[in-house]
């Protein structure tokens, strides 16, 4: 059996922690997440099948384009539904609260960086419901 | 056989908590009855700040997520869906011990020491004449009730066209400071105030039950920005605040009443149960003050007189809109702030009532996640997103009135309370245009509304009109003082006798209330 630190839940815990933070997810976040997908997916023994969270985790790369359509479609999707658990558990941590706190200093060039996330979610969203459309879904 | 009482209360909410204090200060023998379910001994919040909390507490995520996850939700506008894991208990029992039933309507009722006002958000308003036209109940008959309340809970609001058009009750305190987004909206509405106003959009500092001076043993609001999660210094006023300065009041708590039998003598037999085991308890008063909430009330009512009625049921529609101040965008807001409401805005339509009350929330002390689960937008760039809008977004909660149809009613089956609520499209269209109008004047003060979330019914968690008050004499309604038809002495103070609510939240009427009938009780005894 793997060891906790190694399991299934865990890696799907860094895969996504890495995603959306853009750094490693603390130790504490991932046990938090797999606390999380146990009390909220019922996932106490390991994670459920689901064609789109098992897709991320085959091929990572898609995880920006699947986070795209799910976010899109809404919150029924388990995929949507883990993105946002593992935001909330990092949230809730000293190690990642930063990147969830506003800045000290006013900085220059709000419009600038609002305008490129939104471009750059709405390319991710027209580009995953493709995806998905493609497979079917 | 046990002690007969003068009077029985039965809730320690905000309505039982003042028929209690009037009835003890008219020195009525009074014994206090409550399902009294109290905070378990849980996670304390330490008092500090809470954004440097968030940057050092490794155990912050047991009050910000719950220690079951319960505070992880995917759907927000769920009814209690606002209540944070330290304040969860509240309404913890309730789904147990009173199951309510319905397909359309989720209730949320607190058996709690304190009841509902135990998780109060409070936002204190006194309803005017339009507000209360379908009660045979004026604004001057709660006058001095209303200046007591005030008084003793400490009301902080503002010098502003709001309090204007709330009409100063006497005893209010100086505002707590708002936002600086919150401020700007208010100084562009200062200088628009003549054209909106004549267009009916009231706009000012909120009337919170939160001290801005320190009075009687609680400290005035120490801005840490705990308020959705500690009582730091007791500065938000709850009921237990009140009963706690009430020793010759006797409680019992841990039992939930089922009814009342009226007895040849004039006295009334109080059945009850153990919310814990089988045991079962009888009280004797001469007279019973039902305050357990408009569900809760209802349901005793129901039981004793007539358990094969139904009753109507109001409840103020709720939603919410997002808006963006672009002028606040890349702003940074810092130092000591509170949670609570900013700012209140009321729109009154040329010659009418109250048809929106918006209570004005900052996003900066929400967990960030949840703005990223209310977005469209893949969660990494909406993360980055909302971090840079957060300063410059602030989410309108929408209260309109709600006076019930036909269809919408409550009734008992099989002892468990079931409630029919029907949509009523009529009054969704009038609401919608209202709404409308509201926000079409919001825009002119620099807020974009950014989209519309409408809570499930039952959301506002301002239930009224069980019980309602009337002149007609019908079963199942009650006299202007406040006695339930069909009893000579059981009393109701809570939001049941309401017909209809406005488009205000009731507490602080149903405080005033619930004092003025606990003053006539005590003084026909
Ligand atoms: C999160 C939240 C925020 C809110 N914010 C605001 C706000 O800002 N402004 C506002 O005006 N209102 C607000 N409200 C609503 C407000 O809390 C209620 O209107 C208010 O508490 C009603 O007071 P009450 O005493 O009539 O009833 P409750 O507070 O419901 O109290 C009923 C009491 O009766 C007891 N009880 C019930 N049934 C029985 C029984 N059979 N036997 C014994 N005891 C029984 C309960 O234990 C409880 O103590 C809010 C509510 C919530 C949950």
């Amino acid at each position: 059996m793997s060891s906790p630190a190694d399991s299934p839940l865990a890696r799907q815990a860094r895969l996504l922690g890495r995603y959306l933070l853009l750094e490693e997810p603390a130790d504490s976040v991932v046990d938090a997440y797999v606390e999380g997908c146990a009390a909220l997916f019922d996932e106490a023994e390991g994670p459920r099948t689901d064609p789109l969270v098992d897709l991320a985790t085959r091929r990572p790369a898609l995880l920006p384009l699947l986070d795209g359509a799910v976010a899109w479609r809404g919150a029924d999707e388990l995929l949507r539904r883990k993105i946002l658990l593992m935001l909330a558990v990092a949230e809730a941590s000293p190690a990642h609260t930063a990147a969830f706190l506003d800045g000290t200093q006013p900085e220059p060039g709000t419009l600038r960086r609002v305008a490129i996330e939104l471009l750059a979610g709405g390319l991710k969203a027209g580009l995953g419901l493709t995806l998905l459309r493609a497979m079917g879904r | 056989m046990s002690a007969l009482f003068d009077a029985i209360v039965v809730g320690s909410g905000p309505s039982g908590a003042w028929a209690a204090d009037a009835l003890v200060r008219g020195g009525a023998k009074t014994l206090l009855l409550d399902a009294g379910h109290v905070a378990p001994p849980s996670v304390d919040v330490p008092e500090e700040d809470f954004e440097a909390l968030r940057r050092r507490d490794p155990d912050q995520r047991r009050y910000l997520l719950g220690d079951a996850f319960e505070c992880v939700s995917f759907d927000n506008v769920r009814t209690g869906g606002q209540v944070t894991a330290p304040r969860r208990w509240v309404g913890a029992l309730a789904p147990e011990a009173t199951p309510i039933r319905s397909s359309t309507f989720r209730a949320m009722e607190g058996l709690a020491w304190g009841g509902l006002g135990a998780a109060w958000a409070a936002v204190a308003v006194p309803f005017d004449d339009h507000d209360l036209a379908s009660a045979p109940l004026r604004r001057a008959d709660l006058a001095e009730d209303l200046r007591a309340v005030c008084d003793r809970i400490g009301v902080s609001a503002g010098q502003d066209a709001l309090t204007e058009a709330l009409g100063d009750p006497g005893g209010l305190m100086p505002p707590l400071p708002s936002s600086p987004g919150t401020d700007a909206m208010l100084e562009r509405y200062r200088r628009k105030q003549a054209s909106l106003l004549g267009r009916g959009l009231v706009v000012g500092r909120p009337w919170l039950a939160a001290l801005s001076e320190d009075r009687d043993g609680r400290r005035k609001h120490p801005l840490l920005d705990l308020d959705f999660y500690a009582d730091v210094g007791r500065s938000v006023w709850r009921p237990p605040i009140l009963l706690e300065a009430l020793p010759e009041l006797a409680t019992e708590r841990g039992l939930l009443v089922e009814r009342f039998i009226q007895e040849a003598d004039g006295v009334l037999r109080v059945e009850a149960r153990a919310t814990e085991g089988r045991r079962r308890r009888v009280f004797r008063t001469r007279r019973l003050i039902l305050a357990a909430g408009a569900l809760g009330s209802a349901r005793i009512a129901l039981r004793s007189l007539d358990p094969d009625a139904s009753l109507p049921l109001a409840c103020n529609r709720l939603r919410y809109a997002p808006c963006l101040d672009l002028r606040q965008l890349g702003r940074v807001h810092r130092g000591p702030r509170h949670s609570l409401s900013q700012a209140l805005m009321l729109y009154r339509p040329p010659g009418q009532g109250a048809a929106v009350f918006a209570q004005v929330h900052a996003y900066r002390s929400l967990l960030l996640w949840k703005l990223v689960r209310e977005s469209f937008l893949a969660a990494r760039e909406s993360r980055k997103l909302l971090l840079e809008l957060n300063p410059a977004m602030t989410v309108l909660s929408m209260y309109q009135g709600h006076r019930p149809s036909d269809g919408q009613r409550l009734r008992l089956v099989d002892d468990v309370l079931h409630v029919d609520f029907p949509a009523d499209p009529g009054a969704d269209a009038r609401a919608v245009a209202n709404e409308d109008a509201f926000l079409a004047l919001v825009r002119r003060l620099g807020w974009l509304p950014l989209r519309r979330v409408q809570a499930e019914a039952g959301a506002s968690i301002h239930y009224a009109g069980t019980l309602a008050m009337s002149v007609d004499d019908r079963p199942l309604t009650t006299a202007p003082d406040g006695r339930l038809r069909g009893t000579s002495g059981v009393y109701v103070v809570d939001g049941s006798v309401l017909p209809e609510l406005p488009a205000k939240p009731l507490t602080l009427t149903c405080m005033a209330n619930a004092r003025r009938v606990g003053r006539g009780v005590a003084s026909g005894l």
